[in-house]
């Protein structure tokens, strides 16, 4: 997928909504999910949240490397909680289920590394792209969902980029930059 | 294509919006919804997108059901 859907050009916030929604409602269904309770107008912050002229990177949005792109939609997705459903304990397991906001958390992770998926960044004047899907383990996933099921934008988008990034370099080594520190 | 079929391409059948209003009370999110509608007026691409974005939303949904009744 790409970036390009979620950040559409000119700050398109209906545009923005529109996949955001798409997506949520595809993963829903094939989750076997018939119906889904959503706050609409929690889904409109998500998207006015890709369009904020204070985009946390000093070149703004269109510069912003792919990683930043996939935790700024992350940690509002999580803090704005647009879906209100739990997922079914007949979906996901018991220690998904105990974690509060799991749902948010586990349709956000999907979609910002479904967006990282083919992404592409700059490397010594070179475009380079993350070819490989990330992939974890379920353990981490539990520790993961875990971890940010309370996340806001504040406090925690720094470290999900940090995050996302090294997720993507071990998906795809040859992606980073020499590791020499 | 014209403007109906566009829409019927990324209409919304799984996502219900919570009356905040009305305990219990929903309605469907679909093409009807503002930022659907003025999304699909006339764009082919956009409109061609919502495929790809149904796709892949469907392959990720098929996959972490598969990892997770793995571990059930």
């Amino acid at each position: 997928m790409s970036f390009k859907i979620l950040y559409h050009s000119g700050g398109d916030l209906n545009a923005n909504l529109a996949s955001i929604a798409v997506y949520v409602d595809s993963f829903a269904k094939n989750l076997g999910i018939t119906q889904l309770n959503v706050d609409l107008p929690a889904f409109r912050s998500v998207a006015a949240a890709l369009t904020r002229p204070d985009f946390p990177h000093k070149d703004g949005v269109e510069k912003a490397s792919p990683f930043k792109k996939a935790a700024n939609f992350f940690v509002w997705f999580v803090a704005s909680r647009p879906i209100l459903d739990e997922l079914p304990d007949t979906i996901i397991t018991p220690e998904l289920k105990s974690i509060q906001n799991h749902q948010n958390v586990i349709f956000a992770y999907h979609m910002a590394v479904d967006c990282l998926h083919g992404a592409e960044l700059q490397k010594n004047g070179q475009t380079v792209s993350l070819t490989n899907k990330i992939k974890v383990s379920l353990h981490f996933f539990h520790d993961f969902v875990e971890a940010f099921s309370t996340a806001t934008p504040q406090t925690d988008f720094k470290p999900v980029s940090l995050l996302f990034e090294q997720m993507a370099y071990k998906a795809n080594p040859t992606a980073p930059y020499p590791e020499v520190i | 294509m014209n403007a109906s079929a566009q829409q019927e391409t990324i209409a919304l059948d799984v996502l219900r919006v919570a009356s905040p209003d009305v305990v219990g009370q929903t309605r469907p999110l679909s093409v009807a919804t503002p930022f659907c509608s003025q999304n699909a007026k006339g764009d082919l691409k956009k409109v061609d997108s919502y495929g790809e974005i149904q796709r892949i939303a469907a392959e990720s949904a098929a996959s972490f059901k598969t990892q997770i009744r793995s571990e059930k």
